[in-house]
């Protein structure tokens, strides 16, 4: 579970995404990106077909 | 026939609602049983096993099916038989043979039928309830009749009678035969006028639970939604045990509401359930408020009843892709406000979030 304290292998957070097409994708992921940085946070943007692909046994 | 929704938590089926269609008319109680893990020390000695749709880690032995008065009488068109005085059925005892039920008339209508595959032994229980919460209980004992059917015949009397619940225990089953109960109404009687057909609850509980008053830890949860406006959604939370579900749905059904959908979930220890309700004609959502045993003194599983606002049209779904979004670093508050918010200000749905455990979900930093 999401443990807390400072480890980072402790707190990992999954968010499930839908994102219109009209959306700038790197617009958002950049964004993103500035929050993470500032939160400390190591953070991945996949299309979940691809993060499927990596993370099935 | 359509399942309206089926409830499961931590291993074990909690519920099953079942809309009886008009041709078909059955109501089938569940299916690919298994054995009850563990059987409490008096059932054991006695060498009986009773049925249990448990599929794992919990020990809830019997199965209920509760069906409204009203949806008896449509199924057996009871209302042209009223007249017709009971006659008791030998062995059978009879708490209050004046009202209710009896079982095994001779020449009633044919209105249910139990059939059990593979059994040597089936004790039938029959229980009525009043509006004023008065009951009666019957008892029917099956023979030794090789396994096959039992068939019961339920005649209904009291016009105040709210419902009725059966209740099947299945003695020595052969479980590694995975034994099925069916409950199936079958009637000979006029097909009822209703044009949407008799609706009936099949809710497995806990023989002893007859009140929701064993939850605690319960908080409130709101939501709104859209659908029709004789519908309310019914958001209740407590913490997880067996037959929330079906304590709930009890209390709803004998409110006359008939659950259109439910969707369950749990957070940690936490059970939270939605429920949206469709409501008997001049009923509202207060009446679910003033419900006691939603009532937070009553320790249940407190509930939150809001009216849906009408349906007005759907709206365009946007094209979308999916994305996930996977975070790593140090706990802080607002973790999830923050992401979320960036999420949000691009214009996206709401993220489904949820932290996952650390083995083996060390993300790649790729992007």
């Amino acid at each position: 579970m999401f443990k807390g304290g400072d480890d980072p292998g402790d707190n990992i957070m999954i968010y499930e995404v839908d994102v219109p097409k009209a959306v700038d994708l790197q617009a958002l992921a950049q964004d993103l990106r500035d929050r993470a940085s500032e939160l400390q946070l190591d953070i991945s943007i996949q299309h979940r077909n691809i993060f499927e692909v990596l993370h099935r046994i | 026939m359509g399942v309206l929704g089926a409830g499961r938590g931590k291993g074990q089926i909690a519920g099953v609602l079942v809309d009886a269609g008009q041709q078909e008319r059955g109501l089938h109680g569940c299916e690919n049983l298994m054995p009850p893990p563990q059987l409490p020390n008096q059932q054991r000695r006695r060498g009986a096993h009773r049925l249990d749709v448990a599929l794992a880690g919990t020990d809830r032995p019997g199965f209920d099916v509760m069906v409204p008065h009203q949806d008896l009488k449509a199924l057996s068109g009871l209302e042209r038989i009223h007249a017709i005085e009971p006659v008791p059925a030998a062995g059978v005892d009879h708490n209050q043979p004046l009202h209710a039920l009896e079982v095994d008339l001779a020449g009633s209508v044919r209105l249910k039928q139990i059939l059990v595959d593979g059994e040597k032994r089936l004790d039938i229980g029959v229980q009525g309830f009043g509006q004023d919460g008065s009951g009666f209980r019957k008892k029917q004992r099956g023979g030794n009749d090789g396994g096959k059917s039992v068939e019961i015949r339920v005649f209904v009397r009291r016009d105040d009678l709210h419902a009725v619940r059966l209740r099947a225990c299945v003695r020595e089953a052969p479980w590694n035969k995975n034994p099925r109960l069916d409950f199936n109404f079958i009637t000979s009687g006029p097909a009822p006028t209703s044009t949407a057909g008799p609706r009936c609850q099949g809710v497995q509980t806990q023989p002893e639970v007859d009140r929701i008053s064993r939850f605690d830890n319960t908080v409130f949860v709101a939501m709104a939604g859209g659908c029709r406006n004789e519908q309310v959604h019914s958001v209740h939370t407590g913490r997880d045990r067996p037959g929330i579900v079906a304590s709930v749905s009890r209390v709803l059904f004998e409110q006359n509401c008939n659950i259109e959908n439910v969707s369950q979930t749990m957070l940690q220890t936490e059970f939270a359930g939605i429920f949206i309700v469709s409501m008997p004609d001049g009923m509202t959502s207060d009446a679910l408020h003033r419900e006691p045993r939603f009532a937070p003194h009553a320790a249940g599983p407190h509930g939150a009843h809001q009216a849906l606002r009408p349906r007005r049209g759907f709206l365009p779904a946007a094209e979308c892709e999916p994305f996930v979004i996977t975070t790593r670093g140090p706990d802080r508050k607002g973790l999830v406000a923050h992401i979320s918010g960036v999420i949000a200000r691009h214009g996206s749905t709401s993220p489904t979030c949820r932290p996952c455990s650390r083995a083996g979900m060390t993300p790649a930093t790729t992007s």
